[in-house]
């Protein structure tokens, strides 16, 4: 109920902070902005790092022999991240004057609600639904398509996601990894984060199709990208945009100076990183995130041109796994321990300690998650892939249109035959 | 939009509409099932409800009391096993069908202590009985994938595993024991000693187990019976399956799974003894402690034959080490009438698992008080 009432509150804040604008001078409407904003950011800061900054000053008051605050810890209402960020674009975009004040309430309170992204996202702004709140049509073949759209995110995490879990908890429990398995666990984390959380942002997609709502689309094939620019357009684009958007054009962008578009580009992905939890391991990330994408732009404003597609991409491969084995460890200590045996410190194959905890259906999964992200290469040969079905013909279109309800049927089976394993992405 | 989706999106509404009424009916279903409604009644009311209890129950219950859920589950094993040859996480396929259980390949974090701690404590056992005019014969009963490994066929076994029962024999020494894994390594040799789909000992395992622990013994001073018989009986019938069970394929007919065995169940009839004790009771000269296996495939029955004495089985079915042992030390028979030979069986692949609390307890008991 008190996640509710924060909901509610966070809701009334911004809807009313928005109405507040309207007919106010520009000083007002900035200062209104800030008010605004920091109700909005207060809520995310204390909710989500207020455990992280006294954890933070307590380590470094023990460090120094003195006695930690005490501290009870504050848990984290589910969905708070995404719904917080919502309510940051409406504001601004309505200081901005990019989208006109809402005045219905009811309409205001069901766009942050809503069911299917509130907690996960699509981040969407209010202009992308404003239009389809007043009014939206409803049809059956909508409804079919969305509920498609829906079983192809259900069969990525259920069939795929899920199937790769515990591989890439094993691994990450493993005290002493050797190099095989390491690199197994990072793979396997790698193609567990993209189907888990690609998954569930077309179930969202699918959800608000069945409803009458589109969505954005959140992801593209990311990991078919070449360089790490390409990558952050195609991963997670609601949230890129985002920081694109609100923060990275913010701080100034790369309108004064190299050196300052570098900086810029690495405290927007240290925000986001952080955005993603209150742990020093997603700082890390944002920065090693910021400083590819500042040496991307480096090497392209000193004249670097495009690499090969296959070199760039494994190179940006190599750089986005070693990414996610920060961004998945706990801690420091446990991301070191992957990395020494990624890189030979404990050379070695798949050792006891892991045979036993990958059964042959984990190991078939794992070959065909990376063969499902590289499928799209052949998007020309096998059209029923695309996310559209605009062009399609002969046996293209039955296959295009029912293959995710077969794939919808086996997920339930096995949902039921095993553990729950929740979306990786309500921990943010 | 195009137009050809309009037919087919249409009829995918219609069957996801379907599908949904489906979920409805097997939700309610679930919901009204008595099971259900004994873990829903403590949370029905106000409190409960605000602080997520409510939502819990129903979970629970949707997730395990579907009406479909048997089958649910059976599909979902026979994708795995099917497509891919697996049994899930708890049981690895072999060939030709033959099941095994993860927990006898898998490693142990601390088996070593953990075996030490439990041979140690059957060291101050087998003196306290020994003190006490009690004779104790130790049965280990080795893995399934040891004597049957030849039907691994790839599955990975660790070496902590493979070297666990040569580590307790030599653990063991110097305890009375009753070597069960030549006898049964013979027998597979000929034909199999277990079960293809199932974890334990088949009839004939437990036969020649019965044998090895009736040589091991034959020096012994207890009551002997004549005229114990086993009868076969004359129709086949289904041998028990607990990995088919483990793997979700135990509803499923024999061509989608691994094939079950089969057997013509024996019965071991024991005629009644003199008695002597108060009232006529029958007072145990032996004791069978054990696992499963005791229960299984008529192992006390062959047991009885084997030794030609009346046997009292106080096996319990998980209870590993030390679950029978624990319950006869502590019980009053125990100390009002002691028995003259206590055979104890154990599976060799408990005795590297982590120590739980309650057998802590036991084994500690036997540390401080030398006799329970």
């Amino acid at each position: 109920m008190d996640f509710l009432a924060l909901l509610v509150g966070v809701t009334v804040w911004s809807f009313w902070i928005a109405q507040a604008m309207e007919g106010r001078s520009e000083a007002a409407r900035t200062r209104l902005l800030v008010l605004g904003l920091t109700g909005q950011l207060g809520v995310l800061g204390w909710f989500k790092y207020a455990n992280f900054g006294v954890q933070t000053f307590n380590d470094a008051v023990m460090a120094l022999g003195g006695t930690p605050m005490p501290w009870a810890q504050i848990i984290l209402p589910v969905g708070l991240s995404f719904y917080v960020l919502q309510s940051v674009s409406y504001l601004v975009d309505v200081y901005r004057r990019d989208v006109p004040t809402s005045r219905d309430f009811v309409a205001y309170a069901a766009y942050k609600a809503m069911f299917s992204q509130l907690i996960a996202g699509p981040i969407v702004r209010y202009a992308e639904v404003a239009e389809d709140l007043r009014a939206r049509t409803h049809s059956l073949e909508k409804f079919g398509l969305g509920a498609r759209r829906f079983m192809v995110g259900f069969a990525m995490k259920v069939l795929v996601a899920d199937t790769l879990a515990p591989v890439v908890d094993s691994v990450f429990a493993l005290p002493a990894p050797t190099t095989a398995e390491a690199w197994v666990g990072a793979i396997a984390y790698t193609l567990q984060l993209f189907f888990d959380f690609a998954g569930y942002s077309a179930m969202a997609i699918g959800l608000a199709m069945m409803c009458g709502f589109r969505f954005p689309e959140n992801f593209d094939n990311p990991y078919l990208a070449g360089n790490i620019q390409e990558f952050w357009q195609r991963w997670h684009m609601t949230l890129s945009r985002f920081l694109r958007d609100y923060l990275y054009i913010s701080l100034g962008g790369n309108r004064h100076g190299p050196v300052r578009t570098y900086a810029n580009l690495l405290l927007t992905m240290v925000i986001g990183g952080l955005w993603h939890g209150a742990n020093w391991t997603f700082i890390v990330w944002g920065f090693w995130h910021g400083a590819l994408l500042a040496l991307h732009r480096f090497w392209r404003a000193s004249g670097g041109g495009p690499m090969p597609w296959i070199l760039g991409h494994a190179l940006l491969m190599l750089a986005v796994i070693l990414g996610w084995v920060a961004f998945r460890a706990p801690d420091f200590a446990s991301a070191f321990t992957l990395y020494a045996a990624m890189f030979g410190a404990n050379w070695g194959g798949i050792s006891d300690a892991l045979a036993w905890q990958i059964t042959p259906d984990q190991w078939w999964f794992l070959w065909l998650a990376l063969g499902l992200v590289y499928l799209p290469l052949l998007a020309g040969r096998l059209p029923f892939l695309r996310l559209s079905p605009e062009g399609l013909s002969g046996l293209s279109r039955p296959v295009w249109m029912w293959w995710p309800f077969a794939a919808f049927l086996l997920g339930l089976v096995l949902l039921y035959s095993r553990a729950a394993v929740p979306f990786l992405y309500f921990q943010f | 939009m195009t137009s050809w989706t309009r037919t087919p999106a249409t009829a995918l509404a219609l069957l996801t509409t379907a599908l949904l009424g489906w979920g409805v009916y097997q939700g309610v279903a679930a919901l009204r099932s008595d099971a259900a409604q004994a873990r829903l009644a403590p949370t029905l009311n106000a409190e409960a409800f605000l602080d997520g209890r409510t939502t819990a129950a129903v979970n629970h219950v949707l997730a395990h009391h579907l009406p479909a859920d048997p089958w649910v589950r059976a599909a979902g094993g026979l994708f795995r096993w099917g497509i891919f040859n697996s049994g899930g996480p708890a049981v690895r396929v072999g060939c030709e069908g033959w099941l095994f259980l993860t927990e006898e390949l898998r490693p142990f974090d601390g088996a070593e202590a953990a075996m030490a701690a439990r041979v140690e404590a059957l060291r101050r056992i087998q003196a306290a009985l020994a003190a006490r005019g009690i004779a104790l014969v130790l049965a280990v009963v080795p893995d399934k994938a040891r004597v049957q490994e030849g039907m691994l066929c790839g599955a990975p076994r660790s070496a902590q595993a493979e070297a666990r029962l040569p580590a307790l024999e030599a653990a063991l020494s110097g305890l009375p024991q009753a070597p069960l894994l030549p006898a049964l390594s013979a027998l597979a040799a000929r034909e199999p000693a277990y079960w293809r789909t199932d974890t334990h000992w088949n009839q004939q395992g437990a036969v020649v187990a019965a044998a090895a622990i009736a040589e091991a013994t034959r020096a012994l001073p207890f009551e002997r019976r004549p005229g114990i018989a086993t009868t076969r009986a004359p129709t086949e019938t289904e041998a028990p399956a607990d990995l088919l069970r483990l793997m979700g394929l135990d509803l499923l007919p024999d061509p989608w799974r691994p094939r079950r065995d089969r057997q013509h169940e024996a019965t071991t009839t024991v005629p009644a003894g003199e008695g002597g004790g108060l009232l006529d009771e029958a007072v145990p000269e032996v004791v069978l402690l054990g696992s499963s296996y005791s229960l299984n495939a008529n192992f006390h029955g062959a047991l009885q034959q084997a030794l030609g004495a009346a046997v009292t089985s106080l096996a319990q079915a998980g209870g590993g080490f030390h679950g029978a042992a624990a319950a006869f030390f502590g019980g009053a028979t125990f100390r009002e009438t002691p028995p003259r030979l206590v055979i104890w069986e154990f599976p060799e692949r408990v005795m590297g698992q982590p120590i739980s609390p309650a057998e802590r307890e036991f084994l500690d008991g036997w540390r401080e008080s030398g006799m329970r």
